[in-house]
């Protein structure tokens, strides 16, 4: 059968089959997957030029923007926003708080503080502290209490924010409370119960890792 | 490797005239026929030497044209009830025609206008065709020839008898020459005579391009300045041909065409000759080649037609009567079984190749295309370093802005304004005094969403104003003045998101109130110093729907 065939008939299909396995080898084991691979690094390409795009739109954008925020962050700083809530200062500033405030009395409470988990902060190094404070006021006029709270609100480092707050009027009528005014002394006819949270952030740095996290 | 050996490449052939005297080869490529070599069957080492000259002709098939003086044929009129029987009738009518010619076949005729002269009833009953059958001896000197083609690596193309496969090209050669003549080809016989190289004149009658009659008889080479003599022999040999073909049914009424190729100088002689009405041609091998579109090259003189009968059938796509046999079959099936592997793997490589080039396009495209990504992707950064360096030179921390921005915001969002609400509320106070008010504020300052669309809960404030009334008020009077307080804050606080009720009257005259007092005209009335305290509690809501809405 293969003298009938001949040497060169073989040899051709020999070689036939032989460059048909090399390359169908060669295209099955190497083409393909690099021509895969290179599509896939192709599209990650594409994906990072797109997304790169994307970046510097943004970047362009919030440059726009940061005109306008730079403001409001830089009203938001001078107002104590950012602040790591020392006590010493924060009964200082609340302190003058009540004077300005007229009242009799102001009696302070600051709780342990915490840290609020924010990705936002995170993202900046930063963190929010969060500290509730009660304040146990007593004055002669309820409007010497609102005063207080307003100028909490508006002059107290960070932000705050009421929680509770009770106000109750003395009676008058009370013989001792109407003898003490006679005398002179300043009685106090009025007395409130606030409670607030106060908010702040601060760098992270700053605050130790092993604070409470709320 | 040598080129021969690919069947599909453009098709030259060996054409192997076999005659009585030994073999003769041509060869046929691109419309051209190229005398070879004549080996004899009595030189030694035939088949070593017939291989040699197969090998140098370099071609891709082999044709075996049988030239010889034993050939055997035979009219025979077969009926053929349905075309499935037809092969198996057409075999056995060969096998009881040739039972000892092994190499036989069958080629089906037209039926002849004059032949039988069959009255129409007689057709409509006889539905059989003419078929000639044809059939060669298997002798040694054949297995000879077919072990010098299996030492080669051509293809076996077929084994043809010289005057079936001529018998076409009579006819063209007839239309041609009548063209030229500028006559209607109105003859419906016509000879061809041809001296062969083994010394044989051939002559081949057909009628109608349909083969009538072939002759083969040994006719001495004519010589230079004998013409006559060789120009006697063929008239001789003419003559017999032409008493023959009277018993074909030749009439002198029918037309007759004498086309004798050779040498110009022997063939004219022949015309003072021939004494039989007739279209008489005299043409040389290459003048007839000419008419044919055969371009002919001999090296041994213009005499011979051999090899104008070798390159019409060497061009051909397929024989019009294939002999066949298990010599033919022993050597053909293989080669041709080798033949079709050998396309499909080549058609398979071609496949391979072409999805492989594809693939190496796209992944060559893939390259270019991520060279460009690439040179993007670093112009965009550099863009990109660019901007953040135009932010850092402004001096601030981008995300501690829009952190703080949205925290602060949040906050600010989530705020509960107390002093506004108690703003509103003593508004609305009249000659009312509040005694005591509790504010509670509950929910999360800071609430974030994963999604930005959705809205923040409403925070849980609320605040309790108490007012105290001397004790010898009227409670129903004192009711409705607490009554209409919590109307006057609705229509302020509403807007604001708040709802205003009474949560403790003074005193609870409906059904549901438990009331202690003493009446008649000795009872005690209340004091004044006994005091009556009242309740209106102010609730943060979701959203206050208005009576319209």
């Amino acid at each position: 059968m293969l003298k009938v065939l001949g040497s060169k008939r073989l040899t051709f299909i020999c070689l036939m089959v032989a460059a048909l396995a090399i390359i169908g080898y060669a295209y099955y084991d190497f083409i393909i997957p690099a021509h895969e691979q290179s599509t896939q690094e192709l599209e990650t390409s594409k994906a990072a030029v797109t997304q790169k795009y994307q970046d510097v739109a943004r970047l362009k954008e919030e440059y726009v923007l940061l005109q306008s925020q730079l403001r409001s962050y830089k009203e938001l700083e001078a107002r104590g926003f950012f602040n790591d809530q020392d006590r010493a200062a924060a009964v200082d500033n609340l302190d003058k708080l009540s004077k300005y405030a007229q009242l009799l009395k102001a009696n302070l409470k600051f709780g342990a503080g915490a840290t609020v988990k924010d990705e936002g902060a995170d993202l900046a190094g930063q963190v929010v502290l969060k500290s509730p404070v009660d304040v146990e006021v007593k004055s002669i006029d309820d409007v010497d209490v609102y005063s207080f709270i307003k100028f909490v609100e508006e002059k107290f480092p960070g932000r705050i924010d009421i929680t509770s707050f009770s106000l109750n009027r003395m009676e008058i009528f009370d013989t001792t409370i109407l003898r003490k005014i006679g005398s002179g002394s300043p009685t106090p006819l009025v007395d409130a119960k606030i409670s607030f949270d106060w908010l702040t952030m601060a760098p992270k740095n700053v605050v130790a890792p092993t604070e409470g996290v709320k | 490797m040598a080129i021969s050996g690919i069947p599909f490449f453009p098709p030259s052939r060996a054409v192997i005239m076999m005659m009585d005297e030994g073999v003769c080869v041509h060869r046929v490529a691109n419309g051209s026929s190229q005398y070879i070599d004549t080996v004899s069957w009595r030189v030694a080492n035939f088949e070593i030497k017939l291989t040699e000259i197969l090998e140098a002709a370099k071609v891709t098939s082999v044709l075996i044209l049988n030239d010889a003086v034993e050939q055997h044929y035979r009219k025979e009129r077969i009926l053929i009830p349905t075309s499935f029987d037809k092969a198996n009738i057409i075999k056995r009518r060969l096998n009881v025609a040739f039972p000892s010619y092994p190499m036989r076949a069958a080629i089906e005729l037209k039926e002849q206008k004059g032949a039988g002269a069959k009255n129409k009833e007689d057709k409509d009953v006889d539905k059989s065709k003419p078929y000639l059958f044809a059939a060669s001896p298997s002798t040694e000197t054949f297995s000879r020839l077919i072990r010098s083609i299996q030492n080669t690596d051509y293809n076996f193309f077929g084994y043809g008898l010289l005057p079936i496969e001529s018998a076409s090209m009579l006819k063209v050669l007839a239309q041609k020459l009548a063209e030229k003549r500028k006559a209607p080809a109105k003859a419906e016989w016509t000879i061809l005579i041809g001296q062969h190289r083994g010394g044989g004149l051939r002559q081949i009658v057909v009628r109608n391009s349909e083969l009538a009659l072939t002759r083969v008889t040994p006719v001495e080479e004519p010589k230079e300045g004998y013409s006559d003599i060789w120009a006697k022999d063929v008239s001789r040999e003419l003559q017999a041909t032409l008493s023959y073909l009277s018993r074909f049914g030749y009439s002198p009424d029918d037309g007759l065409n004498i086309i004798i190729i050779g040498n110009k100088e022997f063939a004219d002689v022949l015309d003072g000759m021939i004494s039989v009405p007739s279209n008489f041609e005299a043409l040389s091998p290459f003048e007839a080649g000419q008419l044919l579109g055969i371009k002919l090259s001999f090296a041994d003189g213009d005499h011979f037609t051999d090899g104008l009968h070798a390159a019409w059938s060497g061009k051909k796509l397929a024989l019009d009567l294939p002999l066949s046999s298990k010599e033919i079959a022993d050597i053909s099936g293989p080669r041709k079984i080798a033949s079709v592997v050998m396309l499909l793997l080549t058609c398979a490589l071609g496949g391979v190749l072409y999805m492989a080039s594809m693939e190496a396009q796209g992944l060559y495209e893939n390259s270019r295309n991520l060279e460009v990504a690439n040179t993007q992707l670093a112009e965009i950064e550099r863009i990109y370093r660019e901007e953040i360096k135009r932010k850092s030179a402004l001096g601030i921390d981008v995300n501690a802005i829009t952190s703080s921005l949205d925290i602060d915001g949040r906050i600010q969002r989530q705020h509960i304004d107390v002093l506004g609400l108690l703003k509103t509320v003593s508004g609305e106070l009249n000659n009312l005094r509040i005694d005591s008010f509790e504010f509670k504020n509950e929910g999360d300052v800071l609430w974030k969403s994963p999604s930005k669309t959705e809205m923040p809960p409403t925070r849980k404030a609320k605040l309790e104003l108490s007012f105290s009334y001397a004790g010898n008020t009227n409670p129903k009077d004192g009711n409705k003045e607490m009554e209409d307080l919590v109307d006057r804050l609705n229509t302020k606080l509403k807007p604001m998101d708040y709802l205003a009720s009474v949560s403790v009257p003074l005193q609870n005259l409906t059904f549901s109130g438990a009331v202690d007092q003493e009446v008649g005209l000795t009872a005690n009335l209340r004091a004044s110093s006994e005091r009556y305290t009242s309740k209106v509690l102010i609730q943060k809501v979701d959203h206050v729907k208005s009576p319209g809405q």
